[in-house]
């Protein structure tokens, strides 16, 4: 190894302390991939209708369920997700969506149930997931005065979903 | 012969101490202050001195920076909803045979027409107002109606009431945004009993 001039008797040892910094590279990646995989699950790439008004709410900090239904050609609806699990677009994926609601319900009765469908999406397809939600609601047994769902949009003016 | 080179020797030697003194006034000998190598006075004790990078206020700022952005970042877009109270559905739900529910009540007979408002979204996107409205229009004509007619501040000779019902009615093959946007138009004009129709065909899979 050549001799700096500065010392002549050896070279000169710089150290970087990269340990922690390694420590914290690990721990970003750990959070980014959990949020990440929980964004994934939740939201399903749909180009949700939007609102000429100003009308709609900012969702909660409630805890919520998220029903998309997933959108095909022709404007229907290939599947209905409800987190990371899939339901067919028939009466036996309805009924199972609507149990699996229930159970959900039945756990925390406070939770509230959102649906994301594609704007060219067919009212004939979202309205089961609505109809899921309401007969989740009677399946669970929960004494809820009312059936409340919320309907995900985009504000006017606002980016893309 | 031998007298000159003596005295050649002294004069030699009387020349090099003079020299030697002169250079001693000026602060030792010239040769030494030039020697290559030789270790300063301020690095004279250490011999391979190591040089660390303190990384801790970086790492402080960062963890700083990170809880901010995890603050103030809203995960996902920027969504919005329409809460909405969908009919509570009695019957139970279908079985996954594919067997239909129980269907739902009938309608009263003699229920008024006028207990309600229908709004009928068609395919195109334009939509239909039931009883008392009864006709056809566009969905900015709607919206300014509805807007109108909504007894309230601004506007004390409305038709309705803000709790008057209002339903909304899709066919089939309307799109979702055209559905939306009715519901969005009513809502927006300040009523607060706005919902989708009760269909009394069965659930599941819809065609």
């Amino acid at each position: 190894m050549r001799a700096s001039r500065i010392h002549s008797r050896g070279p000169a040892h710089i150290e970087a302390q990269l340990t922690p910094l390694i420590d914290m590279a690990f721990l970003l990646i750990v959070f980014f991939v959990l949020v990440g995989q929980v964004a994934s699950a939740e939201f399903v790439e749909l180009s949700l209708p939007r609102t000429a008004s100003d009308a709609p709410g900012r969702p909660g900090d409630a805890q919520r369920l998220v029903v998309n239904v997933v959108p095909a050609r022709d404007s229907g609806a290939a599947a209905y997700r409800l987190g990371r699990r899939e339901f067919g677009p028939d009466a036996g994926g309805l009924a199972e969506l609507a149990r699996t609601l229930a159970e959900a319900i039945r756990a925390k009765p406070a939770l509230e149930v959102n649906v994301r469908a594609d704007r060219a999406t067919a009212y004939s397809w979202v309205r089961p997931a609505m109809d899921a939600v309401s007969d989740a609601l009677a399946l669970s047994g929960v004494d809820r005065s009312r059936v409340r769902v919320r309907l995900v949009v985009l504000p006017a003016g606002g980016g893309d979903g | 012969m031998a007298d000159a080179t003596a005295a050649e020797d002294r004069a030699r030697t009387l020349g090099a101490l003079e020299r030697l003194a002169a250079t001693a006034r000026e602060g030792g000998p010239a040769q030494a202050r030039t020697l290559p190598g030789r270790p300063s006075r301020r690095r004279a004790r250490g011999v391979g001195t190591t040089l660390r990078t303190n990384l801790t206020p970086m790492i402080d700022v960062v963890f700083l920076l990170l809880i901010f952005y995890m603050a103030t970042t809203r995960w996902g877009t920027d969504e919005r909803v329409i809460a909405m109270d969908l009919a509570r559905r009695t019957a139970q739900a279908p079985a996954a045979d594919g067997a239909a529910p129980a269907p739902a009540p009938a309608r009263d007979p003699f229920a008024l027409d006028d207990e309600s408002l229908r709004i009928e979204v068609l395919a195109d996107g334009s939509v239909r107002a039931g009883t008392p409205l009864g006709r056809t229009m566009r969905l900015t004509e709607l919206r300014e109606l509805l807007a109108r007619e909504c007894r309230g501040v601004g506007s004390p000779g409305g038709m309705f009431e803000p709790s008057f019902p209002i339903v909304v009615a899709p066919a089939e093959d309307a799109p979702w945004e055209a559905a939306v946007a009715v519901l969005d138009a009513a809502t927006a004009a300040g009523y607060r009993n706005v919902g989708f129709e009760r269909r009394t065909a069965p659930a599941g899979a819809a065609r």
